[in-house]
């Protein structure tokens, strides 16, 4: 039934509007968790025609309770396929090596030549060797990354309170974002950024810092399973994360998050 | 700078030490151990340093080194920032379990702390200091993270012989000593606990984070909160009746708009606004962020204004001296008052065609300029805010004159680039100063310049600095100045002023009068903001009524974000220097940039819509205009997008506020000749008014502090809150039913057409040629173009409408496909 659908879909041939009931029936939360790569890909390109299809019909189907909850699922549904397909081969969720990985990032993205990355999986402590000499921890890392790179423009400038401000950020991420034990800590973190950011663009000063970049690291994992109604809550850190991914061109690290331009959640009507 | 703590802090010490170091003195504010004292962290974390009004610093260690930074005692090395992030993560991981216990009294497990206590003292090795032999932000932090320890027990560190002579070594330093007597009120160990026991825990390095249960909460939340819709709050009976009460009798009341005569000039029974957009550079054709930073912004708020009945004076105009003239009108073999001319068209034009209403467009190349800012400078001069200085200078010999930056050619001195500019290589992209360059050309004739040195003058910031600051202050607290302007502000001052040099080996400018810089003329940004009141007086004699009468008259000025500086220390340092009052910035209204579908605008390579574009597109003025302002980048960088653009007109202006205005108006035209019905207002209906109302009176108290972008999402509430009347009420079902039926049709079809009425006063600053339409399709009189925040019933029973007619078409979206490849640049 399914792959049938999508090859329909595929193929251009079909009414939309009876192609996202039907897929509303087909596709539930059991299609989900099974694991078969195919399917998988089916539904994924079919979700992108539909929501392609839908995204641009909105306005003329506004009236339709029905069109909208569709929307919003079908959203959602393609957020998840895009991140599940975009990590086939990259592992970002898990915590210990997660801190190794945006060590390695880092440095790639600083390009300091010369360097080695060493990740002791006993005691978790990350190590940055260059030219002989050893960094620990991530916070300590990055501020010597920046200190011997080639983009002065993220260190931010020499004003005392600026560089005191990225400290206090790089220790916020590795005391309190790296250590959030369980949903309620990662909400808290999410909250307190949302409302710091709120007439702020970036962290430190107006433009991009190391500060931005770390922290958007130590996010990508949270942001990662937010659905986009949980995006439009935090709005202020969304609009944040969506300007770093972008502005800093880090798709080569992480895949860029899908968030969406329109209001989806709020201020909608029926009528 | 502020600290605040509780008593008896240990992480307190470290701030005190540095304190002591640094021979600061701090503002101590003792508060609660549970004060939440920074307002976005949800934790009470102390101790927090105010550096300014809600700017905080919540880290001990960083509070710390940038105390000691301050003074230069902040070592660069990296081994400190280790030993600092090691403090904060392992170490207090440790301590915050390990302390409560201890002070609460409970039995202790010292086990966990031996490893770190074991790895300091290895690390100390018998040295005096943790890095390098020299105190540092290291000792001072682990000191004081330690303390607790020693002060239960002196005798914690015995199997540590190193860290124990350290830490003895350290207490009985007096800066250190001392601070410890201040955190301890000399009460030893006990003034510690209630802090101690207060204070957050630090958690340890999560081993792995399992995903699949979080996603299935996630999913659950979401099922409980889907049902969202503009649901009006009950309102109490009271605010019902109140706003029935206005709706009924306030058309009496309400007064009529002011006519506008020119010339404006400041009155004394009237709110005197004056408002300046920054004055676009005359060669460069303007882009949407352009548009939308400056002068769309201040002729929403100059029209907004007009609206509330302000005696409102909006002044723009284009800035036409410097380089860039000069190198264009070389570049295009005219004159650069040719040059002038011909853009100063062109962006008369675009603004024209944005429907920018300013009271006088007009320009920085008259007499009046020159006149005015040979005042200013003369009382700069007078009053001894001028320094001479020596410039080094390239100077072409042939053609006899200094060679500005974007005169000079040659070898980049850092890549070897060979066709490097003056000011920055084009390759390596590092700013350069001219004299630096290899083999400099001059790139008028060819040849080499040759190094001179040119005498300059300075206008001497610092000495203008505290009156300035007493400037600021008053400023920024009483007037509405948006957070990037104070934050761009105030690091420019941190940094500390430098005396800037305010004139120019050129020729396009306004002449300094002094001699002998006869044959200069002045640098324009110190010339530029003069256009400001030199336009004001090319449109009336009586300019200085504005200018010079901070009193009576309130200064709001708009631009972007990298234009702050200017207006905020350059420019008042310049007037408060020179001797006279002035009205000076009393509201600094500064946006962020607007990108362009992902990247930036760039008129080389061609990417974006720029002013001309826009008429090109065939899409209405007042269509850009609502789009540019509901993306406006208020308080982040937004992006233009062509498909949110189609969106946004195709589900906000055509299917709910067209679709709102339009279907009351019809409907009263066929089912009741267009006459207003009476009004019989139930329960119901006067909801709907207090709804409104309180709309109304949100989307004022915004306007009045120029949140522009968060009043527009007002105006598309009430045709929201109109529309679901409509819904509910069902009026093409009773109408076909019996007498009282149709006339309950009547009233609700009355009330729709009297909020489209208020529509269209509220969007006459977004989109003025659609609030004309709608009143000409309505026949209201232009007295309903006022606004007291008060919603009144101006289109009484038995008055006529007009014609209606849908207002706005559909974009369909092969057309914004197609207007995105024109626009996408030369690349794609």
């Amino acid at each position: 039934m399914l792959k049938w659908l999508a090859i329909r879909a595929f193929m251009g041939q079909t009414n939309f509007r009876r192609t996202v009931f039907e897929f509303d029936f087909t596709f539930t939360d059991q299609e989900r968790g099974r694991d078969s790569p195919l399917l998988r890909l089916l539904v994924f390109m079919l979700t992108v025609r539909v929501c392609a299809a839908l995204e641009l019909n909105i306005a003329s189907h506004y009236n339709h309770r029905g069109y909208l909850q569709a929307v919003r699922y079908h959203f959602e549904v393609l957020t998840w396929l895009r991140l599940k397909l975009s990590f086939v081969g990259k592992d970002c969720t898990m915590a210990p090596n997660r801190i190794d990985n945006d060590v390695k990032a880092l440095a790639r993205y600083f390009n300091l030549k010369n360097c080695k990355c060493k990740f002791d999986k006993k005691s978790g402590v990350t190590q940055l060797v260059h030219n002989g000499q050893t960094v620990c921890g991530l916070a300590s890392i990055a501020s010597f990354l920046v200190q011997n790179s080639e983009q002065p423009s993220l260190h931010g400038g020499s004003c005392h309170m600026t560089k005191a401000q990225i400290q206090q950020w790089l220790q916020y991420r590795v005391t309190i974002v790296d250590r959030c034990l369980n949903e309620k800590d990662v909400t808290t973190v999410l909250k307190e950024l949302n409302s710091f950011l709120e007439s702020r663009v970036y962290f430190v000063t107006s433009s991009l810092t190391v500060a931005d970049l770390v922290l958007y690291f130590g996010l990508f994992a949270p942001f990662n399973q937010l659905t986009l109604q949980e995006k439009e809550k935090y709005l202020h850190l969304s609009r944040w994360f969506n300007n770093v991914q972008r502005v800093a061109k880090l798709e080569e690290f992480y895949p860029i998050l899908p968030f969406s331009l329109n209001y989806l959640y709020e201020g909608v009507s029926e009528h | 700078m502020k600290l605040f703590t509780d008593k008896g802090n240990q992480h307190s010490l470290k701030i005190l030490v540095a304190a002591e170091l640094a021979g600061i003195s701090l503002e101590i504010e003792h508060v609660d151990s549970a004060a939440i004292v920074v307002p976005f962290l949800k934790r009470n974390v102390l101790p927090v340093l105010e550096v300014e009004t809600n700017e905080y610093l919540f880290s001990a260690n960083a509070i710390t080194r940038y105390i000691l930074a301050t003074v230069g005692k902040d070592s660069e090395d990296i081994t400190v920032s280790t030993w600092l992030e090691w403090e904060s993560t392992d170490l207090q991981a440790a301590l915050s379990s390990y302390l409560p216990v201890l002070y609460g009294g409970g039995k202790a497990d010292s086990q966990k702390l031996q490893p770190h206590l074991s790895k300091l003292d290895n690390s100390l090795g018998g040295a005096q200091f943790i890095v390098q032999d020299q105190l540092s932000a290291a000792d001072v932090c682990l000191f004081a993270a330690l303390y607790p320890l020693y002060a239960n027990s002196k005798s914690c560190f015995e199997n540590f012989s190193n860290l124990n002579a350290w830490f003895t070594k350290l207490h009985a330093e007096p800066p250190f000593g001392a601070s410890v007597a201040k955190v301890t009120e000399g009460k030893g160990s006990s003034s510690l606990k209630a802090s101690i026991l207060a204070q957050p825990l630090v958690n340890t390095l999560p081993v792995a984070r399992s995903v699949s249960n979080e996603k299935g909460k996630s999913s659950k939340d979401k099922e409980n909160s889907t049902t969202e819709e503009v649901v009006a709050k009950e309102f109490s009976l009271e605010e019902v009746r109140a706003a029935k009460e206005t709706f009924l009798t306030g058309k009496k009341v309400a007064p009529k708009p002011v006519q506008r005569n020119h010339p404006l000039l400041p009155r004394k029974d009237a709110k005197n606004v004056l408002i300046t957009s920054a004055l676009p550079y005359v060669n460069n054709i303007p882009h949407l962020g352009n548009i939308v930073g400056c002068v769309l912004s201040a002729d929403v708020f100059s029209r907004f204004c007009r609206i509330r009945n302000y005696n409102v004076l909006y002044i723009c105009g284009t800035d036409e001296y410097g380089t860039a003239t000069e190198t264009k009108a070389l570049e295009e073999g005219l004159t650069p008052q040719q040059i002038c001319d011909k853009y100063f068209k062109l962006h008369d034009h675009v603004y024209r065609w944005f429907n920018i209403d300013c009271d006088h467009f007009g320009r920085t190349t008259t007499p009046q300029q020159t006149k005015i800012a040979q005042d200013i400078f003369w009382g700069l001069h007078k009053e001894k805010h001028l320094l001479e200085q020596k410039v080094e200078q390239l100077k072409c010999e042939d053609c006899d004159r200094f060679l500005a930056d974007r005169f000079v050619e040659g070898t980049c001195p850092l890549c070897n680039y060979d066709d490097a500019r003056g000011d920055q290589c084009d390759k390596c992209g590092k700013l350069i100063n001219a004299t630096d360059l290899k083999n400099p050309r001059c790139k008028i004739c060819n040849r080499t310049p040759v190094v001179k040195s040119s005498d300059h003058l300075f206008l001497d910031l610092p000495r203008l600095e505290s009156r300035l600051q007493s400037f600021l202050d008053k400023s920024t607290t009483e007037g509405d100045w948006t957070s990037n302007a104070k934050m761009i502000t105030s690091s420019w001052i941190r940094d500390g002023l430098k005396p800037r040099c305010i004139t120019r080996d050129l020729k396009w400018g306004t002449p300094v009068p002094l001699e002998p810089y006869t044959d200069k003329v002045f640098y324009v940004w110190f010339d530029a903001p003069i256009g400001y009141p030199s336009i004001t007086a090319n449109y009336t004699p009586d300019w200085e009524k504005w200018w010079k009468n901070p009193d009576e008259v309130q200064l709001y000025q708009f631009m972007a974000k990298d234009n702050v500086p200017f207006h905020s220390v350059v420019f008042p340092c310049s007037l408060l220097g020179c001797g006279e009052k002035w009205t000076l910035v009393n509201h600094l209204i500064a946006t962020e940039y607007l990108n362009y579908e992902d990247s930036k605008f760039s008129k080389s390579r061609g990417v974006g819509v720029f002013g001309n574009h826009a008429e090109q597109t065939g899409i209405p003025a007042d269509i850009w205009r609502f789009y540019l302002l509901f993306i406006r980048p208020e308080s982040q960088d937004s992006y233009f997008n062509w498909d949110d653009f189609v969106l946004k007109n195709n589900s906000e202006l055509l299917n709910n506020l067209g679709n709102f205005i339009n279907r009351g108006l019809m409907f009263l035209e066929k089912n009741f000749g267009g006459l207003v019905q009476e009004l019989k207002l139930e329960q119901l209906d006067c909801q709907l008014l207090a709804a409104v109302s309180q709309e109304l009176k949100q989307y004022v108290s915004l306007l009045e502090k120029v949140r522009i972008k968060e009043a527009l999402r007002h105006v598309l509430n009430i045709s929201r809150l109109g529309n679901q009347h409509i819904q509910v009420t069902q009026p093409w079902v009773l109408v076909k039913g019996s007498p009282e039926e149709k006339s309950r049709a009547g009233t609700v079809t009355s009330l729709c057409v009297n909020i489209s009425c208020l529509l269209s006063v509220m969007l006459h600053p977004y989109m003025p040629d659609t609030s004309k339409t709608i009143q000409e399709q309505l026949n209201a009189s232009a007295d309903v173009n006022v606004l007291t925040g008060d919603f009144v019933c101006y289109l009484e029973p038995g008055h006529k409408i007009g014609t209606p007619k849908p207002l706005f078409a559909k974009i369909e979206q092969a057309q914004a496909d197609q207007l995105r490849n024109q626009y996408a640049g030369k690349n794609d």
